[in-house]
């Protein structure tokens, strides 16, 4: 069954990672942009914008140039950045290393909060607990991550100095001063997830309890416990993994905002600092390896939901 | 242990954990550092990095020829001193017996010869531009560097400072150098992660390490202007560039706001190639059109300067005399706009992104009636120095030697003036005059602010603001000294 997934999942990655780098591969070609004027500054004139080109290969057909940039990256070679010749690779590497750590937090955080808000929330439902729970997560949905993130920043670097305000230091370093760098950005990223896995869960969890077979397990005499665990979780649970699985993408996309607040070196802000610049091969790199990320983890997320509720691995 | 109090345990020593670590970066430092947010540098090879503010960075790794004082002249660095000869087209620079790089090459003349030969051929250079004065250079002795000229030019103890005569070793290759520079400067990079962070360590060859107070600099990528402050009142900083917007701020955090002086102007470039501005009537609309006041009001918040020519006032170079030459009149702009049958002008005002500046031009100009659409083209700088646009703006962190900027922003091939090859009729015998004039002449003032008298003849710019450079720094560092545009590092330090 976790072979047909994974089989499944291959099958739509191969087409959508082809397109996906075609299309912006093709946008260089079609803004236009060259290395030249992050070169050159104000000595550029048209002779020498046109023999950096040269230099850079970008006279040659679209296809040639595509096929060797692909083949390269089959090779797991994305080039070298326009802006300042380092290996995209390698600073894309350093940079998911930051990234995740903070979204791998954010994610932890996320779960643990989600799942036990959610579950308070069911378990108590129709109660005050359950409406202030409901209440608060609609609140912190719609609050966004940079408004949050300086927020904690004004409130646990500033005014209390239990957390540095910015930076990141690597967990091989110092273990400890790792945990306190990632602290604040993952929450102020956790937010969104925290609030959103709650919701759903409770919304699945109370579905469950209103099923039948939760009715016969009561007149059967079951202990709430039991049925908490075997009928309502298991098949309540299951919106609440599929908005986790959405969610990852969601928190690699909010690390933009939370690394450029905290000062942190990641992926997110690599992504925007190459996209304003116009250094096209990083941002070739950058969608390269988002698209490889968040497959993996939908795959991820799709085999522990066949586990879980084994209905969803029959498409039903 | 049950699942639950497996749970706690793992909180507990998450908790314990995080306090461990609190303050952790505000942790007193065992070496005098500096810690500097920034943009980091693309590049560290000076002749690849070039123009822009760069090269205030790379004075970290980099000793240059000569440095300026805080009136702007011209002091020794490297070069102990220099000589001109009588007809003025050949200057020799004596070097400091016993310079080394930091990799222990000698810093001899051949070194200096072979720099400023790459800096004038290599394919990359960002630095030619600014070379085209100097026909050769070559080494007499150890010591002696004869740079010969193509013209009589006293500007070049100016123009080889810290932006343009950065000496690298000539020992490293080029492309290497660009990863990890070989300098002579006051720090020696030791680790550089682009986009990340460098780490530098100071440098016991420089020719003045003995006045050199900081063991270690460390350069952090800066965070959103948001959150720059609190980085420097959490001490995860000690200095930083810093937006008019977050001035205030810093000030209520009990921070120092460092104004240094520079030479920087932003102006309006015109085209007068291309309609509407190839009747002189449309462009004279635009002078009177145009209320300065405004843009130090909104966007440098109070903080810059209004200015007519491409220098702040009070310089050297301003001239006093052309002050407020076209004033702000709407009144007069839109008569001048009816008299050229230019009442309903549109233009398009192309930017390479989204400024308040741009809006404050769309507004001042749709208030005479000339109508401006705002495009924003990631791709600007093709067109702007094709010279293919209409209407742009542009912003210079100018040059120490004023003859330069005069020359970029009004000669015929000047990489600011848009409308090339045009250029005002006197200029070139009044620029030239300025180059052919010693600095330490009596003559030397007027003939500057002649040049820049003649040179504001010209249509093509219209100068509205100038903006100091900006900095914050943690009161835990010394006052950095007021030269403009550069940063010194000598005598400067830092409180663990």
């Amino acid at each position: 069954m976790i072979l047909r997934i994974l089989l499944r999942s291959v099958a739509v990655f191969v087409p959508v990672f082809l397109v996906a780098t075609f299309v912006t591969f093709a946008l260089r070609a079609l803004s236009g942009l060259t290395p030249a004027h992050l070169q050159l500054g104000e000595s550029a004139t048209p002779e020498t914008v046109a023999a950096i080109e040269r230099e850079w290969g970008l006279d040659r057909p679209f296809l040639t140039q595509y096929g060797d940039w692909f083949a390269g990256v089959l090779r797991g070679d994305l080039g070298v950045s326009w802006y300042n010749g380092a290996d995209i690779a390698g600073l894309l590497f350093e940079g998911a290393i930051v990234s995740l750590s903070v979204a791998g937090l954010a994610l932890v955080i996320g779960v643990v909060l989600g799942f036990g808000l959610g579950v308070l929330a069911a378990v108590r439902r129709t109660t005050w607990v359950d409406r202030a729970i409901t209440g608060a997560m609609t609140a912190v949905s719609v609050m966004p991550s940079f408004v949050v993130g300086i927020a904690l920043v004004a409130v646990f670097a500033v005014g209390l100095g239990w957390f540095p305000s910015a930076g990141y230091v690597p967990a091989d370093r110092d273990l400890g001063l790792w945990l306190a760098h990632i602290t604040l950005p993952a929450v102020a990223l956790s937010l969104d997830t925290v609030a959103d896995v709650a919701r759903q869960l409770r919304a699945g969890l109370v579905a469950a309890y209103r099923e039948n077979y939760v009715t016969g397990a009561i007149v059967r005499g079951l202990g709430p416990r039991r049925i908490f665990f075997r009928h309502v979780l298991r098949n309540g649970m299951g919106p609440a993994l599929t908005v986790l699985g959405l969610k990852f993408p969601a928190l690699l996309g909010g690390a933009v905002v939370t690394e450029s607040i905290f000062g942190m070196a990641g992926f997110g802000k690599f992504a925007a600092d190459s996209a304003q610049r116009g250094d096209v091969p990083a941002v070739q790199g950058v969608l390269v390896v988002s698209v490889v990320l968040v497959v993996v983890f939908n795959l991820l997320v799709n085999v522990i939901l066949a586990r879980v509720t084994p209905a969803s691995a029959r498409g039903v | 242990m049950s699942a639950r109090t497996r749970v706690a345990a793992a909180l507990g020593s998450l908790l314990l954990a995080l306090s461990g670590c609190a303050g952790g970066a505000a942790a007193a430092d065992a070496v005098p550092t500096l810690r500097w947010a920034v943009t980091l540098p693309a590049h560290w090879d000076p002749v690849v990095s070039g123009s822009g503010a760069q090269f205030r960075i790379l004075s970290l790794a980099y000793a240059s020829l000569t440095e300026i004082d805080e009136k702007g002249a011209a002091v020794p660095s490297l070069a102990e001193s220099w000589t001109y000869n009588d007809a003025g087209d050949q200057v020799t620079f004596h070097l400091r017996p016993g310079l080394e790089f930091s990799d222990g090459t000698p810093l001899n003349a051949d070194a200096v010869r072979a720099y400023l030969t790459r800096a004038k051929t290599q394919k990359d250079s960002a630095l030619f531009g600014d070379l085209t004065s100097i026909e050769r250079v070559s080494a007499r002795g150890d010591l002696d560097v004869v740079v010969d000229l193509t013209q009589v030019d006293y500007q070049i103890p100016l123009l080889l400072g810290e932006r343009v005569a950065q000496i690298s070793s000539p020992a490293v290759d080029p492309a290497a150098l660009d990863r990890s520079p070989v300098g002579a400067g006051p720090f020696t990079v030791v680790e550089n992660v682009p986009g990340s962070h460098v780490y530098l360590t100071k440098n016991p060859r420089y020719w003045d390490a003995a006045n050199i107070h900081i063991e270690r600099v460390e350069l952090l990528a800066e965070p959103d202007p948001a959150t720059v402050v609190s980085g420097l009142q959490t001490g995860v900083y000690d200095l930083a560039n810093v937006a008019p917007a977050q001035v205030k701020a810093a000030e209520a955090a009990k921070l120092d706001v460092v104004v240094q002086p520079g030479y920087n102007a932003s102006n309006i470039s015109i085209n007068v190639n291309k309609a509407p501005f190839d009747d002189p009537r449309v462009v004279d609309a635009v002078r009177h059109a145009i209320n300065r006041q405004e843009f130090v009001d909104k966007v440098t918040f109070g903080l810059g300067k209004v200015t007519d020519q491409p220098f702040p006032p009070g310089y050297i170079a301003y001239d006093d005399a052309s002050a407020n030459a076209y004033p702000y009149d709407p009144a007069r702009a839109k008569a001048l706009l009816a008299e050229a049958g230019a009442a309903d002008a549109a233009v398009d005002l192309v930017v390479p992104a989204q400024s308040t500046a741009a809006e404050i031009v769309q507004a001042q100009l749709g208030a005479v009636g000339i109508t401006v659409t705002i495009k924003v083209d990631p791709n600007w700088a093709t067109p702007f120095f094709a010279k293919d646009l209409a209407l742009s703006l542009y912003g210079t962190t100018g040059r120490e030697s004023p003859v330069q900027t005069l020359t970029a922003h009004f000669g015929p091939n000047g990489p600011l003036n848009l409308s090339t090859p045009y250029e005002p009729p006197g200029f070139p015998a009044a620029v030239a005059t300025a180059r052919q004039t010693p600095l330490d002449s009596p003559d030397y003032q007027r003939n500057l602010r002649a040049a820049t008298r003649a040179g504001l003849e010209s249509r093509a710019l219209v100068f509205t603001y100038s903006q100091p450079n900006l900095f914050v720094k943690s009161p835990r560092v010394s006052g950095l000294a007021p030269i403009p545009g550069q940063i010194h590092w000598t005598g400067l330090t830092v409180t663990p």
